[in-house]
């Protein structure tokens, strides 16, 4: 009776092991992959644009500042504007690294866990894609 | 009671192979084969590496590749013995001798991934040193105590700590080998100041407010192969001219039109190899990167994995070397610069131009080595592969799909014509350069085979 019961605790412990695995699986990648990186793609996406329109800002501000033809007083007022542009710059880079290390950290779960196979992935590839056009945020 | 034994026992199966199903990691006992181990832990490093040179003061390109390269060094050095028939790069590379490095003792059992992680850790947190974070070194330690607490439990205590000692003793004699190669803690003054660039029609002036030059001199770094340097200078330059019917006028011209008729996809190019306009782990990294996917896409062993960092390592070090040799053998000006004062004061290029000269194009002669090491390790030698980069895509890029190597080499030469801020010749000489460098890495050197 004894060996029973470690028999059934032993099962016991292998379905909470293999929920545990699962709900770990679950909670890495989320209910429905495309649909999760889709949602933080787009918004990584608009990320990149803020910091591509950001970057062309305060270099043809830079630009301006560079030419001889520039007055000191525009120079001053730009140097000021450029100055200013500065923490908005910081805080849209490390919104897009902390968002980054999510979205590395769930595409690499989805890799390790769900779509292992070369063919999985590109599917996945396919699927992200029609999604994002779907969304229109490329 | 036979019936409930043999239950127990089935069960007692159950539960073990579920938990061992949760392992990530191999778990081997004693010398075995670099082969018998997966690669999975070692391609972390070049994640960290990426993230942690964004976020290092002084990691230019060249600083980056560099650093990159005497991570892959180490590794490919903590597991050479267990690779069957492999040769120790010293005595094949530029100033390290043979028999140089750390050997393991005799008769002594090694785990080889232990030994890799130690190398691995310890050389990383080397190279950045000065300028690490207090947030980076943890991390690195966090992933060197996370991959050591899965290989350690199945290794008697000694071999364990054995294999962590040599492969901290391999990174010491590469580090200590790295500090006379002329680079060594560059990025304290990446600017290697002072210096005066030429000044004439031709030579490149600032095009951006930062108005030092990146590294002039680091044309002069020891390369681990003397012929990737030497063999692998482009001709001259198209010779300069403002003339409107000249080569030169003609070259400059071609970047303007390419700027003002860009289609989107080309802009979207141009802006995806340049990877980010503030911080990117430089175009070394985006190869790294790409190499650790399709490591991954392999399901790549140790050996492979540790060869396969070890070969770029060496060819993009080198790559920087011989480009920037070039640059400043040149100097010569950026299109930016030349655009506006012969053909349109109003030029503006699709991104930044980079604070260094022209000729030959940097993001050319890396993608060039790693057309000919991916090449190398993941075709039968036609080149012609299925990839999707996605390593553009935590950054809110999409993802480009590419038949063979050569195609994503092109691309990415092309996006520096698209981007407004090269001339073709700067791109086409740098993917040649690439190129030699790669072929040389790959012939040689004695490599072992690895699957």
């Amino acid at each position: 009776m004894a060996r029973g019961k470690l028999g059934f605790f032993l099962v016991i412990l292998a379905l909470a092991a293999l929920a545990a695995c699962e709900n770990e699986a679950m909670k890495e990648v989320g209910t429905d992959p495309i649909q999760l990186m889709a949602d933080l793609h787009c918004e990584a996406v608009s990320l990149r644009k803020a910091r591509f329109e950001l970057a062309d800002k305060m270099r043809f501000m830079e630009d301006t500042l560079m030419q001889p033809s520039t007055s000191d007083s525009a120079k001053a007022l730009l140097q000021s504007q450029l100055n200013d542009l500065e923490p908005h710059k910081d805080s849209v880079v490390n919104r897009s690294l902390d968002l980054a290390a999510v979205i590395k950290s769930k595409l690499d779960s989805l890799i390790e866990q769900e779509f292992t196979e070369v063919e999985q992935r590109k599917a996945f590839d396919a699927d992200l894609a029609t999604e994002l056009e779907k969304r229109g945020c490329q | 009671m036979k019936r409930i034994t043999q239950f127990t026992i089935v069960a007692c199966a159950a539960v073990l192979t579920l938990f061992s199903g949760c392992e990530r990691y191999d778990r081997v006992t004693d010398s075995t084969e670099t082969s018998a181990y997966s690669g999975d832990f070692l391609r972390k490093y070049y994640d960290l590496q990426c993230q942690i040179t964004k976020e290092t003061p002084g990691f230019f390109p060249p600083q980056a590749a560099r650093a990159f390269s005497y991570v892959g060094l180490s590794g490919y050095e903590a597991v050479v013995h267990g690779i069957p028939n492999a040769k120790s790069l010293a005595g094949q590379l530029n100033g390290l001798s043979a028999n140089s490095l750390p050997q393991p003792e005799e008769d002594k059992a090694y785990n080889w991934a232990i030994a890799a992680n130690a190398a691995s850790a310890e050389m990383m947190r080397k190279m950045f040193d000065l300028n690490l974070s207090e947030e980076n070194l943890q991390k690195i330690d966090q992933l060197e105590e996370y991959n050591y607490s899965q290989f350690y439990a199945a290794n008697p205590l000694p071999v364990a700590e054995r294999s962590a000692a040599f492969g901290k003793a391999i990174a010491e004699a590469i580090y200590q080998y790295s500090m006379t190669d002329g680079g060594h803690q560059s990025y304290m003054d990446a600017f290697q100041l002072p210096y005066s660039p030429p000044v004439g029609d031709h030579c490149w002036i600032p095009t951006s407010a930062t108005v030092h030059p990146i590294s002039p001199y680091w044309g002069q770094c020891r390369p681990f192969l003397i012929q990737n340097v030497s063999e692998t200078q482009p001709a001259p330059h198209i010779p300069h001219s403002a003339d409107v019917n000249s080569d030169f006028y003609a070259a400059a011209m071609e970047v303007y039109e390419q700027v003002n008729n860009n289609t989107p996809e080309q802009v979207e190019i141009a802006k995806f190899w340049a990877d980010d306009p503030f911080k990117t782990c430089t175009p070394a990294g985006h190869t790294f990167n790409l190499l650790s996917q399709l490591l991954e896409e392999d399901d790549a062993t140790l050996a492979k994995t540790a060869v396969s960092y070890a070969k770029l390592a060496i060819a993009e070090n080198d790559a920087f070397i011989s480009c920037w040799k070039s640059k400043y053998d040149f100097v010569l000006v950026r299109p930016f610069t030349y655009i506006r004062q012969h053909i349109d004061p109003d030029f503006n290029t699709v991104i930044g131009t980079p604070p260094f000269p022209a000729y030959s194009s940097g993001h050319s002669c890396e993608i060039g080595v790693g057309e000919m090491v991916f090449t190398e390790l993941f075709t039968n030698g036609d080149g012609n592969y299925e990839l999707s980069d996605r390593t553009g895509l935590q950054f809110g890029f999409g993802i480009r799909h590419f038949s063979s190597f050569s195609e994503m080499s092109a691309e990415c030469a092309s996006s520096r014509f698209y981007g407004g801020i090269h001339y073709q010749m700067d791109n086409l000489e740098g993917l040649v350069t690439g190129r030699k460098i790669g072929h040389n890495v790959l012939n040689q050197i004695s490599w072992p085979e690895v699957n």
